[in-house]
C-alpha cells in the first residue's frame, strides 16, 4: 500500500493503519531494532512501540517520508532501551563497537573554544553528510545509523571488509576535524 | 558531548540521507538469471573498455625499484597507527606522479602525504614537498627498538588494509636465487615457480602469518638454518649449503583483493622463519605451522 495511503488510515484513526504499517515497515523495523540490541523479544517490543508512538502523533504528524519517520522512532526507543540493558550489564549487538568508533569523532577537551547547541551540531553533520561522496554516506549511515555490521555493509556493496573499515575510519577523522573546527564541545 | 550523544544526535540527521540506504536484508533478492544476465553484460563492457579505462598501476613507473641507500635522503619514518614506519624513496619520475595523487594521508608543516589515487593502502605514499616536488615511498618496516616487536599481521592491517584471508587472492612461491651457477640455475628450475589460490591453503596461510612476530632493524638474527632437515638437506656443519638455501627457501608474493602484491618476504623451511628484504627479522615459528606452510609449498 502507498504511503500516503497508510497515513490517511492514520487520519481516519483506522486501526488498519497499524497493520498496514507492520505489513509494510516491519522487518525494517525490527532490523533496525535487532541490530541495537541483538534480542528478538526486546526488538519486537521496540516495534510494537514503535506502532503504538506513529499511532499517537499520527495527526497531527504527518510524516514526509513515513519509513524514515518510523525508523528514527524505533531507533530511538531501541537506544534507550540498550542504554538501560548497558546499566544491566545486558545487550550484545553492534552499538557498544559503534559506539567505541565514534569516540574518535570526539575532539578532546583542550580543543574547545565554545558550546554548540545540539541544531547546531546536527546541521554541521547534515553539512558533512552532504558534501561526502555517496558511497562514504551511505557506508557511515550504513554504520552509525542502521548499526549495520562491517560485514553486511561489504556485502552489500560488494567491497572488503577491510575497505569497509579503512572507509569508516577516514570518514570518522574527517568528521572529527569538521567538530573540532566548529569547537564541538566534549 | 559524549560519544552517545553524537550517536543520538546522527539519529536525526536528514531523511534523505537515510531514505537512500536501503539495508542489506531489506534489499529484495534478484533472481539468479538476472543476476547472470547482467554480469555477462558487465564482462562484456569491461573487456572491451579495460584497455581503454585502465590506468597504469603504480608500479609501472618505478624505475629500477628504491634507491637502497640508508642515508636521511632516501628513507623516512611516518607514524601509522602508534608505530613510526620507515618509509623508502623510489626511483621514479616526478612528473609522472601527478596523476598518482590520492586523498591527503598525514602533513605536517610544509609536507604532505598523500595515498596513490586508486589504493587504500599505504603500501606506497606520494610525498609533496614545500616546493611541490613529488616524490614516491614505499614501506619498508616498522621502526621499533630492541625490545619491542610487532606482528605481521599489524603490517598486513594497518598498511595493506588486510584483515582476513579473504582479502588474499592468491600466493606465489618462486626459487630463491643467490647462487646463479648452472648448477644453482638448475635447482631453481626444479623447485620453480607456484601459485597457490586454494582458499583453505590461503587460509592456512593467513592464519600463521598474521601472528609471526617482527624484530627492529637492530635485531640480530635468532634463526637456525640447522633447526629442521629435510630430505634434501645436505648441511656442513652450521654453514648453509647452496643446495639447501635453494630447495628450502621461498620468495614470497602475495596478491591481495585490490591489487597491490606484498613481496618483500621470504620464508626459510630450514629455520621456520621469514626473512624481511631489508635485514628484518622474525620470530622462529612453531613446529605445527612450519609444518603446515611446509604442506602448502611441497617442501619435504
Amino acid at each position: 500500500m502507498d504511503d500516503s495511503k497508510i497515513i490517511a488510515l492514520y487520519f481516519d484513526r483506522s486501526e488498519q493503519a497499524i497493520s498496514e504499517t507492520a505489513k509494510k515497515y516491519g522487518r525494517y523495523c525490527h532490523y533496525i531494532a535487532f541490530q541495537i540490541l541483538h534480542n528478538t523479544e526486546d526488538s519486537e517490543e521496540c516495534v510494537n512501540d514503535t506502532y503504538f508512538r506513529a499511532w499517537s502523533v499520527i495527526p497531527p504528524k504527518h510524516p514526509e517520508h513515513l519509513r524514515t519517520f518510523l525508523g528514527k522512532i524505533t531507533r530511538n526507543l531501541s537506544l534507550n532501551k540498550w542504554e538501560k540493558q548497558i546499566a544491566q550489564k545486558r545487550g550484545n549487538g553492534q552499538c557498544e563497537q559503534v559506539l567505541e568508533e565514534l569516540i574518535e569523532c570526539i575532539p578532546s577537551e583542550n580543543n574547545v573554544e565554545k558550546i554548540v547547541e545540539d541544531r547546531f551540531i546536527l546541521e554541521i553533520l547534515n553539512d558533512f553528510l552532504y558534501k561526502l561522496p555517496a558511497d562514504k554516506r551511505k557506508i557511515f549511515v550504513c554504520r552509525y545509523w542502521y548499526f549495520s555490521s562491517i560485514k553486511e555493509i561489504a556485502k552489500a556493496y560488494g567491497i572488503s571488509e577491510s575497505k569497509v573499515t579503512v572507509t569508516l575510519f577516514r570518514t570518522r577523522q574527517m568528521l572529527k576535524e569538521v567538530l573540532e573546527k566548529e569547537g564541538v564541545l566534549l | 558531548m559524549k560519544n552517545n550523544h553524537l550517536l543520538n544526535l546522527i539519529g536525526e540527521i536528514d531523511d534523505r540521507y537515510i531514505e537512500e540506504v536501503i539495508p542489506v536484508s531489506q534489499k529484495k533478492k534478484v533472481p539468479l538469471l538476472a543476476k547472470v544476465l547482467v554480469a555477462a553484460c558487465v564482462c562484456i563492457v569491461v573487456g572491451l573498455g579495460y584497455s581503454y579505462f585502465n590506468p597504469s598501476s603504480i608500479e609501472s613507473i618505478i624505475d629500477n625499484g628504491s634507491f637502497t641507500n640508508n642515508s636521511a635522503e632516501y628513507i623516512t619514518p611516518i607514524m601509522v597507527d602508534g608505530y613510526k614506519a620507515t618509509y623508502e624513496k623510489m626511483r621514479v619520475d616526478g612528473k609522472r606522479l601527478k596523476s598518482f595523487v590520492g586523498d591527503e594521508y598525514i602533513s605536517s608543516d610544509s609536507l604532505k602525504w598523500f595515498y596513490v589515487e586508486g589504493y587504500d593502502n599505504i603500501k606506497y605514499l606520494v610525498l609533496e614537498d614545500a616546493n611541490g616536488k613529488l616524490t614516491l615511498w614505499r614501506f619498508s618496516h616498522f621502526n621499533v627498538t630492541a625490545s619491542e616487536t610487532y606482528t605481521y599481521g599489524d603490517v598486513l592491517r594497518l598498511i595493506y588494509n588486510v584483515d582476513c584471508a579473504e582479502d588474499i587472492v592468491s600466493i606465489t612461491t618462486s626459487p630463491f636465487n643467490a647462487d646463479n651457477s648452472d648448477a644453482g640455475k638448475a635447482m631453481q628450475a626444479e623447485v620453480g615457480t607456484h601459485t597457490y589460490t586454494d582458499r583453505d591453503d590461503i587460509l592456512a596461510f593467513y592464519e600463521v602469518v598474521k601472528d609471526v612476530i617482527c624484530y627492529g632493524p637492530d635485531t640480530d638474527n635468532p634463526a637456525d638454518d640447522t633447526r629442521f632437515t629435510y630430505s634434501f638437506s645436505a648441511q656442513d656443519g652450521h654453514y648453509l649449503v647452496a643446495k639447501d638455501g635453494i630447495y628450502g627457501t621461498r620468495c614470497i608474493s602475495i596478491k591481495f583483493t585490490d591489487g597491490t602484491t606484498h613481496d618483500t618476504w621470504k620464508y626459510s623451511a630450514l629455520s621456520g622463519s621469514f626473512f624481511e628484504y631489508g635485514s628484518i627479522f622474525t620470530e622462529p615459528m612453531d613446529e605445527s605451522d612450519v609444518y603446515i606452510l611446509n604442506d602448502i609449498f611441497g617442501i619435504k
